[in-house]
């Protein structure tokens, strides 16, 4: 297995969803055939499977390691060799990316085969089943180049795999007026975040070279990053002369994983992504998005942890991710937009996490998100689909009677998201709880405690909400629909059943788990937090935890008030709960607003004035088209007769002129 | 590592296709793509050498050439786009008015 030190079957981990999503790039573009539904399933879905399996094999191999060597390297080939800089196109599977292959793989298989289940009649046009297979598998694809990454350069491709994988999932069904408008979206705001990283990246690689250390490996850079402190950038006086230069990469990197995981204020594409199909939101936000930025924030821990402004910032901004995050599920009629609110929030405390300085309880908080918050987007997918594309919490209700099994399953993921005792949410919530009280290096720490509070409150009552309006009260169907309204096939039920299993039990992986009631070994409950002490430092520690059940409690307190004052307000007393309803949309719209309009007006408008009035007018009628005339005319005067016969005015006569010039010269050039 | 000659004659086959599609496309999209193509492959020619004789400048030269060809199919599709709006049509046959 090993070839001289490196493990060279790493590379099938991301290779095999490459290949799934090449074969379909083939029969769909090239021969025009799309392969028949079987072979489709057996391909896409069986990718990752087998990812999945080769990930656990390299787990295995890794816990088999001592502590302090846990490393295997698959080398494939130099990328890059520039002088002194050179980058391998390198594969790096480390504890932390361990983590990260088995969640893309292991929930990514899942998320494939309830797709086979929620797509198979969604076809709009007769390509429809293979072209989303294929961009599933393109998303795997990236997630695991990204979290695989050796080195920045790799890591930046898969990076732009993931947003280009957004673009084309949120897209999926481009001929409806909303969804390309979405993805555009999501692809500009991802523009920024790919700026961001490419800005860390570069100033990261010339400090270093300057230090001596050539290259982008994380294992080089972790160790010579240190060096990089304490060195001023000069900047122009308008821009504040002197910045630190670990601060100004700490920055780069930062905005690259708000606008990755939707974080205020680079959150404006996530009010589209309930166009797409419901497993490509589960794809572009429960998994890739948010493991792609608090993937990028563990890794790149040494850079953010010396930086705590710009922790300061990440654990603000993801605070009030959260905060308008809860406004927006509480208000919003649209099953669809409350659970993309609902995720956003998610993320929003696996940022907070991070910024408090608890990686290993964001990326735990962000693995058992990946467990729950998928069960609760698939498990509606198939009530919309049970209930003929019924969106609309106003028009839907009782269905309890109706949706037997789904109905479990969608409060098993209730459950952990508002963080019943014992399922995982009620550990990695606890983290985070945990990590924004201990904290002393984040500003108005109580206030960011305070709004959590709230937030955990608001996502009580909105899960209740959902269920409430979802599986109880008057049911608003039309009579036929309400007679066909049926369970979802066993395809797309039993990977529901495998996410209800990980959001129940998913918790004793986590770092919480010394709250463990059970009597289990110590290697298995506190694997998570153990397993990444190496590379993340222990951050929250376990002694800390221990002591914190009161915490623990507490939160799940609060989010059980929260859902009890919704039960209150939509079961006991409706017109209470209407009142309300109607003074809560103008706060929405406030919020929906501000950001909208901040872009509109500090962006779009003055570079659409700047085009009209300043390029288009200005330069373009004025200066240039008199510039042209003026010589167009002079010539006309004194060359006309048979060069003009020549020009023909055709744009396909030019650029074979063009061309054929261009030969000649080269011709008479070379010889 | 590869052998210059494979590098050098695929990227000649390259601009080949490239440019036999400039003259005998009449989509305007696919003309800017065949564009694209030759400026292509040249960039991996530049890039090949840089490899060869173990120096940075081919290569700094390749990611110039890259960020100046981002910027001419940002402008190029910019005129197709308003081209097209006039238009309804791609055909660079009806894009006659260039005498005026």
């Amino acid at each position: 297995m090993v070839e001289d030190g490196s493990y060279a079957w790493l590379r099938w981990i991301p290779l095999l969803p490459l290949i799934a999503a090449a074969v379909h790039g083939v029969s769909l573009g090239l021969l025009r055939r799309p392969l028949p539904r079987g072979a489709t399933i057996a391909l896409s879905a069986g990718a990752p499977a087998i990812s999945f399996v080769i990930s656990l094999v390299a787990l295995i191999e890794l816990t088999a390691m001592p502590e302090a060597e846990r490393v295997l390297v698959d080398d494939l080939f130099t990328w890059l060799a520039a002088g002194d800089f050179g980058a391998e196109f390198a594969l790096l599977l480390d504890p932390l990316s361990a983590v990260a292959a088995l969640l893309i793989t292991g929930v990514g298989s899942l998320v494939h085969v309830a797709a086979i289940g929620l797509q198979g009649e969604d076809n709009r046009d007769d390509r429809g089943f293979n072209r989303f297979f294929a961009y599933l598998n393109l998303a795997t694809f990236a997630m695991l180049t990204l979290v695989l990454a050796e080195n920045l350069l790799v890591m930046f491709l898969g990076w732009q795999g993931v947003g280009l994988a957004a673009f084309l999932l949120i897209g999926f069904w481009y001929t409806d007026e909303s969804a390309p408008r979405a993805s555009m979206q999501s692809f500009i705001i991802g523009r920024i975040g790919d700026f961001g990283f490419l800005a860390g990246t570069l100033l990261l690689t010339r400090g270093l070279a300057r230090q001596g250390v050539s290259g982008t490996a994380f294992p080089e850079i972790a160790a010579g990053f240190g060096d990089l402190i304490g060195i001023t950038l000069t900047a122009p006086p308008a821009l504040g002369g002197e910045w630190q230069l670990s601060f100004v990469i700490a920055g780069c990197f930062a905005i690259a994983a708000l606008a990755r995981s939707a974080q205020w204020p680079l959150q404006l594409w996530l009010s589209g992504i309930h166009v797409a199909p419901i497993p490509a939101g589960v794809m572009v936000l429960a998994t890739s998005g948010g493991m792609a930025a608090v993937f990028l924030l563990c890794r790149l821990y040494f850079v953010f942890e010396t930086e705590t402004d710009v922790m300061a910032i990440l654990a603000w901004c993801g605070a009030l991710t959260c905060a308008v995050g809860s406004l927006a599920m509480l208000v919003r009629t649209d099953v669809r937009k409350v659970l993309v609110a609902l995720t956003s929030v998610q993320l929003g405390l696996v940022f907070v996490a991070a910024g408090c300085g608890a990686p290993s309880v964001a990326l735990f908080h962000a693995v058992t998100t990946a467990f729950f918050m998928p069960l609760l987007f698939l498990a509606t997918g198939s009530i919309i689909r049970a209930t003929r594309g019924q969106t609309d919490l106003q028009r839907l209700g009782g269905l309890w009677d109706y949706l037997h099994r789904t109905k479990w399953l969608f409060a098993v993921g209730a459950l952990a998201v508002i963080g019943a005792p014992l399922t995982s949410g009620f550990y990695s919530r606890e983290g985070v709880i945990l990590a924004a009280n201990l904290t002393e290096s984040v500003p108005y720490n109580g206030a960011l405690y305070l709004l959590l509070l709230a937030t955990l409150f608001a996502t009580g009552s909105a899960v209740m909400r959902l269920q409430l309006r979802i599986f109880h009260g008057r049911c608003m169907l039309s009579a036929d629909v309400r007679s066909q309204v049926s369970e979802p096939d066993g395809v797309t039920l039993l990977p529901l059943y495998g996410f209800a299993f990980l959001a129940a039990m998913g918790g004793f992986l986590g770092p919480a788990a010394a709250l463990n009631p059970f009597p289990v070994e110590d290697a298995v409950s506190n694997s998570l937090a153990n397993f990444l002490i190496p590379l993340l430092g222990t951050g929250v520690s376990l002694e800390h935890q221990a002591g914190s059940v009161g915490l623990a409690v507490l939160s799940t307190f609060v989010s059980a008030a929260g859902a009890l004052l919704a039960w209150y307000l939509i079961h006991e007393r409706p017109e209470l709960g209407l009142r309300l309803r109607q003074a809560l949309p103008k706060l929405d719209v406030l919020r929906g607003l501000s950001l909208a309009a901040i872009y509109e007006w500090a962006i779009v408008r003055p570079l659409l004035w700047f085009a009209r009035v300043g390029l288009w007018a200005g330069l373009e009628l004025r200066v240039l088209d008199g510039l042209f005339r003026g010589s167009v005319r002079s010539i006309r005067a004194t060359a006309t007769g048979a060069l003009r016969a020549a020009h023909a005015g055709r744009a396909g006569d030019s650029a074979i002129w063009m061309v054929l010039g261009s030969l000649a010269i080269a011709s008479y050039l070379v010889a | 590592m590869i052998p210059i000659e494979h590098v050098v004659v695929f990227a000649g086959l390259l601009f080949v296709i490239g440019a036999a599609g400039v003259i005998i496309r009449r989509n305007a999209l696919i003309l800017l793509m065949c564009v694209q193509l030759m400026m292509a492959a040249s960039t991996l020619v530049l890039v090949a050498f840089a490899r060869l004789h173990g120096e940075p400048h081919g290569q700094v030269l390749a990611v110039l050439a890259i960020v100046v060809m981002a910027a001419q199919a940002a402008i190029g599709l910019g005129v197709l786009v308003a081209f097209f709006r006039g238009r309804e049509t791609l055909d660079v046959e009806e894009a006659r008015e260039l005498k005026w």
